[in-house]
């Protein structure tokens, strides 16, 4: 078992870091004579018979990624991440398995998929954009991740959100920032907008705001499509703020803050810890 | 990581020592060598190894809260599988614990807070 890295090995960690990040981020398009080669030689590793398949390259991984006959059958460009994570531990401890057939496909390929029924693979192709932020995908104006027919995700801080909330913050409706179902969208909605903006839009009035950030302000607010509901605006242990919907007869922060887990406002405690 | 003495929240769950368990009560099934104790749909659970605890679903629990009793034989740990915004570790100590998962209302009723 390792308890702690040597000075040496520490040092280290930001070459790893550096090397395989940049593997990642590469937009350059695939060249097939460098992929190929790759290819066969870790299907050499496996002892695989490859003298009769075909390989093919493609512009993204939207057509094959849901088909059934098709296998992901190696990391790609994408995944170099994961082999800078192996590559450490063999290289400076001697542990993991060996992975150096693996890297030559990191290195040329995006992600490499097998048709068994056609004796085919396919190498799919490496985005030709990446914006990140601090080390998230985020783009404020246009796809995080961007293939070379178009395929496109779009994403806020890390959390994958739909295309027109980037290409048209304006098209964000009231009605999402309280009820849109997955909550970290949800919040995303409401930083891609702004919390000020939000609150006006959505004519919240403050009924209850605790000392307590993370016990959080209770706000009514008034949305033409849905009429009153009540919400709390708090922050999770990540410092990041949440608009959580309560029910109507909540008074103070507390009771909303309580009722989210099920308790009454004498049942709960506030937690030593939030992380 | 945090160690817990009584209660603690990381993301939406929130967890607290408890004297005994109340309401009726299944048993969860382990997923690998972990309890997802709180699910998301991009892959971001909270988990606890399933090594040293022993995890119940409570069957009765009132609309949109998910309630869990765990037996905590030797201290572990609660982690969130997620690379960036991570809520940290927690460490729970020997004991009787019970999760509470975030819920949210809607004019239908409450619903689990998905993430």
């Amino acid at each position: 078992m390792i308890d702690k890295l040597t000075a040496e090995q520490s040092a280290k960690i930001p070459e790893y870091y550096e090397k395989y990040l940049a593997i990642g981020l590469n937009t350059d398009h695939v060249e097939m004579s460098f992929a190929v080669p790759a290819i066969k030689k870790l299907m050499d590793k496996i002892e695989f018979d490859y003298s009769k398949s075909t390989f093919e390259l493609r512009d993204s991984p939207v057509d094959i990624h849901n088909d059934d006959n098709f296998e992901l059958i190696s990391y790609g460009s994408n995944d170099s991440y994961r082999l800078g994570y192996y590559k450490f531990f063999r290289n400076e401890f001697g542990i993991c398995q060996e992975v150096d057939s693996i890297e030559d496909v990191v290195n040329t390929c995006g992600w490499v998929y097998y048709n068994s029924k056609s004796d085919l693979f396919v190498v799919c192709d490496r985005p030709s954009v990446i914006n990140m932020d601090e080390g998230l995908l985020h783009s404020e104006t246009g796809p995080s991740v961007m293939f070379r027919d178009g395929f496109s995700v779009y994403s806020w801080r890390g959390t994958r959100v739909p295309k027109e909330w980037v290409e048209d913050p304006d098209s964000i409706g009231s009605d999402v920032f309280l009820t849109w179902e997955n909550v970290e969208q949800r919040r995303a909605a409401c930083e891609i907008v702004g919390w000020a903006k939000v609150l006006e839009q959505i004519n919240a009035k403050v009924i209850d705001e605790d000392a307590d950030p993370e016990i959080g302000t209770l706000l009514e607010a008034d949305i033409p499509e849905i009429g009153k509901e009540k919400f709390l605006k708090v922050m999770c242990g990540t410092k990041r703020e949440f608009a959580l919907p309560v029910p109507p007869e909540m008074k103070t922060a507390l009771e909303a803050q309580a009722n989210l887990y099920g308790l009454s406002p004498e049942e709960f405690e506030i937690p030593e810890v939030r992380t | 990581m945090k160690t817990v003495k009584n209660i603690a929240a990381q993301g939406e769950m929130l967890v607290r020592r408890v004297a005994e368990f109340r309401g009726d009560a299944v048993d969860m099934k382990p997923e690998g060598g972990v309890y997802i104790l709180a699910h998301s749909e991009t892959g971001h659970h909270h988990v606890i190894d399933r090594e040293k605890v022993s995890v119940k679903e409570v069957s009765n629990a009132p609309e949109g809260l998910g309630i869990l009793q765990m037996i905590v034989e030797e201290p572990t740990e609660i982690t969130h599988l997620r690379a960036f915004d991570t809520h940290e570790p927690l460490m729970l100590g020997k004991g009787l614990w019970e999760v509470r998962l975030q819920r949210e209302y809607t004019p239908e009723g409450y619903r689990r807070v998905a993430d």
